[in-house]
């Protein structure tokens, strides 16, 4: 996949993935990476702007006698899942014309 | 080259804290840490692990790249009693500040100092073994030896005169680069602290 279209899609993918439930970093990057492969360095500046820009919130539990960091889901990172699944149909739109311009 | 925990932390930390604040460097390595122990516990032994994540060379180039969110909330607005204790505490820092500026102001007239004498002396010779030598003429009517006597020394003063023109020329220039040198590094490291960053 394109890897500017993989950028804008992952933010999405990692908020959904939370909004499923609560999660942590290696989790996350396993999970992502089913469909879009990411590495552990793509995947950190992803989550600390999602933090920075309060869409996430972060939080530490005992796990195995250390602190794992776990990363949960904010209304902003629900409201901003919503705002891509409703541009959605532009992007559909979009894909029509992308798609009717080969098939000509 | 396979590395263990503590050296991939060791020298993630050393790389990141050229370009990072150390909260930031601690947080990031955190994050790499917790990777580690998280691979270590799905079964991948402690090199394995780090070599399955990106060298902290590779880690320092991709968060070069991205814009790391600064939080900029104190700096775009002050609140009132930031204002207020700005203001209540002027007495304090603003001494402090003046004790600063002129301390760095003494550093450059010291630096200019041996210039400034040497350009004194200089002056003070070319014009004085000028005149010297000059009316010595005029000396001679209180006698031969006077006149003789202040013909040479003129000459002699205004040979020290010329040298010490000559080492103020010199010595100028390279006071004028130490002073450039001085300034720059002042602004880099009084306002342009995080300009490395970019």
């Amino acid at each position: 996949m394109d890897t500017q279209l993989k950028k804008g899609l992952i933010e999405y993918y990692v908020l959904a993935n939370l909004n499923y439930g609560d999660s942590y970093g290696y989790e996350i990057v396993r999970t992502v990476s089913s469909h879009l492969p990411i590495t552990e360095s793509t995947l950190y500046p992803i989550l600390k702007r999602l933090e920075t820009q309060g869409k996430v919130k972060t939080y530490s539990n005992e796990h195995n006698g250390r602190l794992r960091k776990y990363y949960k889901i904010q209304p902003n990172g629900l409201e901003s899942i919503r705002n891509f699944l409703e541009s959605w149909e532009k992007v559909e739109a979009i894909h029509d014309y992308i798609k009717r311009s080969v098939e000509e | 080259m396979s590395r263990n925990r503590i050296e991939f932390i060791k020298e993630l930390s050393n790389q990141l804290s050229y370009i990072m604040k150390p909260n930031e460097v601690k947080e990031l390595v955190d994050y790499y840490d917790e990777m580690i122990l998280d691979l270590m516990e799905e079964g991948l032994s402690e090199e394995e692990a780090v070599s399955r994540l990106d060298s902290p060379e590779k880690i320092k180039e991709s968060i070069k790249g991205t814009p790391l969110e600064i939080n900029l909330p104190i700096s775009k607005k002050f609140s009132p009693y930031l204002m207020a204790l700005l203001i209540l505490g002027f007495p304090l820092w603003g001494s402090l500040l003046l004790a600063l500026a002129l301390i760095i102001l003494s550093i450059y007239i010291v630096i200019w100092c041996v210039p400034l004498t040497t350009g004194t002396i200089g002056f003070a010779g070319l014009v004085g073994g000028l005149v010297g030598t000059v009316f010595s003429p005029l000396a001679l009517m209180d006698g031969f030896h006077i006149g003789i006597t202040q013909f040479g020394l003129g000459l002699l003063l205004f040979g020290i005169g010329m040298l010490a023109t000559l080492f103020t020329v010199s010595i100028s220039k390279k006071v004028i680069v130490k002073s450039q040198n001085l300034t720059n590094h002042l602004k880099n490291q009084l306002l342009f602290k995080r300009s490395e960053k970019r």
